[in-house]
């Protein structure tokens, strides 16, 4: 990879990394970090990039997908990554614009979740493509993806117009 | 919910881009950069052995001639010498050995450059800037930050010789070594580095040894006014001293041409700093109460007893003689102690010239370089509810008057010109933010722009409907802008329009 490439592999890509470290951490500077790190790997390492597994972007994503659970571990250690058992609280429809709800509600949710959620759904990867990025198969993906909407479903619910109905949750059933 | 609006609410969660300033990681000089990041996957000693493996190899097939015997270290005698490229480019990386005959020593003596040692045989004696004699034994390092007077090195022990090898990084060139000592000029003897902490004051009227244009840095308290040269204060890094409302430390850093007062007190403890070393190219001074070590330029605890605690900035003025004194005729003035007073003009007029023109590219050990302006060109740092900005002076002599507003506060910064005497305030009276303008071409007096009064440099109302108000100071921080950048990594950079 030359430096042009690099260059050029920075300048388009540096925003998609950029939006999904910030979704994964809510930090901008955390967000910058990542970013940085991710571009450093790249130029640490970049035969391990093979376009024949996919495009430069969803490799990107999976480096900084990595980074980030790193992190995660580091500062959550007795934590699961992922709780098949959780269910998400609904959000306060009071505290904050929707656009702010929705991302602590996305936040919310167990790691992998998460990164599937963001993955798919903000930056538009096929499940194929995630399920390369975090290294798990389709249908792992896809039921992970499912639970994620389904917990986004319930959190978000308070926001719907109808929702009049004061409804009691628990939180594990 | 249905997918359809639960994927409408989805998206109404915006994150922005990547900030336009966010750079890519370097890409040239890569290379460079793993060999000289190779302490960090190579543990230091690790390498250190290795190194000392190919020198023990090298003499033994060359015989005990490669190291000559000597009275005192064989400077000449490098054993490499390379010119280095990318971010130490300029330097050059050079190995000397070193080799003392039972009971010599070197002279006095100081070099261009930090140097790691490592004593392969014998115990070597040393010491810097006057302080006890460390012994190093065979198998151990020793360092010498750069510019530090070595006033001991020699062999320990009488009967037996001591053999070290030394690595340092001096400008491409340079000699290794600038003897202390001339015998023939008196006026060039280096003194010790060493903090004041009984300072002695003089009248204005007997400050003779300050030329006009001298930079200072003044402080009021109370009815109290002291002027502390700033080539003094280079000789020293930090004058204690104990002003009406509490003991301060008045600091310098050379290096970064950074001159700023603290409280000398911590949790109601007096502390007295002494030079200790130095991080990123700006001083460390340790306190001699509880050994914790303070960076000057940011006046953070960063190890030690009290480490995460921040020193409190006090109010100072960075100005000239001629205009200090003109404000403040009563002033005391720091007396230079023997020795001391007859480097203060050399030293005085290096610090005039580099707030002038700052020499080129950034010093040895810097941490981190910020290219958005020269390295050492002098800005003033502010930083308020943790927004920082630097406003170069280059800038501040064109602008003379900045409204500005600093994280939650509106500011005023006035700039006179030709004494380069930056002074900031808040800009707020009774609540109310007023926006001033230049009433002359020093700006030696402003005029708000609401009420028409006339107010002086210092922030004093003069004329007007506030006569007799006065702004309420905020601390300016100049230096160069290496070292503002380094520790403000976010920093905004003011420009006159």
């Amino acid at each position: 990879m030359t430096d042009a490439d690099f260059q050029t592999a920075f300048d388009q890509h540096k925003d998609a990394v950029y939006r999904f470290a910030w979704r994964m951490s809510g930090s901008a500077a955390a967000a910058e970090d990542l970013t940085q790190n991710v571009f450093v790997s790249l130029l640490r390492y970049p035969n391990r990039y093979d376009p024949a597994r996919g495009t430069l972007r969803a490799f990107l994503l999976g480096i900084a997908r990595n980074l980030a659970l790193k992190h995660w571990r580091a500062e959550h250690r007795f934590e699961p990554l992922d709780d098949e058992e959780m269910v998400a609280e609904p959000v306060d429809p009071d505290r904050g614009a929707v656009g702010d709800i929705v991302g602590r509600a996305v936040r919310a949710l167990p790691p992998l979740q998460r990164e599937v959620v963001i993955l798919v759904e903000y930056e538009g990867l096929t499940l194929a493509e995630v399920a390369r990025a975090v290294d798990a198969d389709i249908g792992t993906i896809k039921s992970r993806l499912h639970r994620a909407r389904e917990n986004l479903r319930r959190a978000l619910a308070p926001l719907r117009s109808d929702y009049h109905v004061r409804t009691v949750w628990t939180t594990r059933s | 919910m249905d997918d359809q609006e639960l994927n409408r609410l989805l998206h109404e969660w915006k994150v922005p881009d990547a900030p336009p300033d966010l750079r890519p990681p370097r890409t040239r000089g890569s290379r460079l950069r793993w060999f000289i990041t190779g302490a960090i996957r190579v543990p230091v000693p690790v390498a250190l052995a290795l190194l000392l493996l190919a020198l023990w190899t090298a003499s033994t097939r060359a015989g005990t001639n490669s190291m000559p015997e000597a009275s005192g270290p064989q400077r000449s005698g490098e054993l490499a010498r390379y010119a280095l490229t990318g971010p130490l480019e300029g330097f050059d990386a050079v190995l000397v050995g070193l080799n003392f005959q039972p009971g010599a020593s070197a002279p006095e003596h100081r070099h261009p450059g930090p140097i790691v040692g490592y004593v392969v045989d014998g115990q070597m004696r040393t010491a810097i800037n006057h302080e006890a004699d460390q012994i190093v034994p065979a198998g151990s390092t020793f360092f010498e930050p750069h510019g530090a007077l070595h006033t001991s090195f020699s062999s320990a022990n009488p009967d037996v010789p001591v053999r070290a090898v030394a690595f340092l990084v001096v400008p491409n060139g340079s000699p290794l070594t600038e003897r202390a000592t001339t015998g023939q000029n008196p006026q060039s003897k280096p003194m010790p580095y060493t903090a004041i902490h009984r300072p002695e004051f003089v009248a204005a009227s007997e400050a003779t040894f300050l030329q006009d244009d001298d930079i200072l840095l003044g402080v009021t308290s109370g009815n109290v006014a002291k002027a502390y040269p700033a080539g003094d204060l280079s000789q020293h890094g930090a004058v204690f001293d104990e002003v009406p409302d509490g003991p301060i430390s008045v600091t310098w850093c050379g290096v970064c041409n950074t001159g700023l007062v603290f409280r000398a007190e911590v949790k109601g403890q007096t502390l007295h700093f002494q030079y200790d070393r130095m991080v990123g190219a700006n001083e460390v001074q340790k306190d001699l109460e509880t050994g914790t070590s303070w960076q000057q330029a940011t006046g953070e605890a960063i190890d030690g007893p009290l480490k995460g605690t921040r020193l409190t900035l006090y109010p100072v003025v960075r100005t000239t003689w001629a205009e200090w004194r003109r404000r403040y005729p009563q002033t005391a003035v720091l007396k230079p102690q023997p020795g001391y007073a007859e480097l203060l003009p050399s030293r005085s007029k290096r610090i005039k010239d580099v707030t002038r023109v700052g020499p080129e590219g950034a010093p040895n050990g810097a941490l981190a370089l910020d290219k958005r302006l020269p390295a050492r060109e002098t800005v003033a740092g502010l930083e308020i509810d943790r927004e920082s900005v630097a406003y170069p002076f280059s800038e501040l002599r064109a602008a003379r008057v900045v409204n500005d507003r600093v994280g939650s506060l509106p500011i005023v910064i006035v700039h006179q010109p030709s004494s380069d005497t930056t002074t900031a305030f808040d800009a707020r009276v009774k609540g109310k933010a007023l926006k001033f303008q230049p009433a002359n071409d020093d700006a030696s007096t402003v005029t708000d722009l609401e009420t028409r009064s006339t107010w002086d440099a210092y922030g004093l109302c003069l004329e007007g409907p506030l006569k007799g108000t006065q702004l309420k100071q905020v601390i300016l921080v100049p230096q160069f802008w290496f070292a503002w950048s380094q520790f403000h990594q976010r920093t905004r950079i003011f420009t006159a329009r």
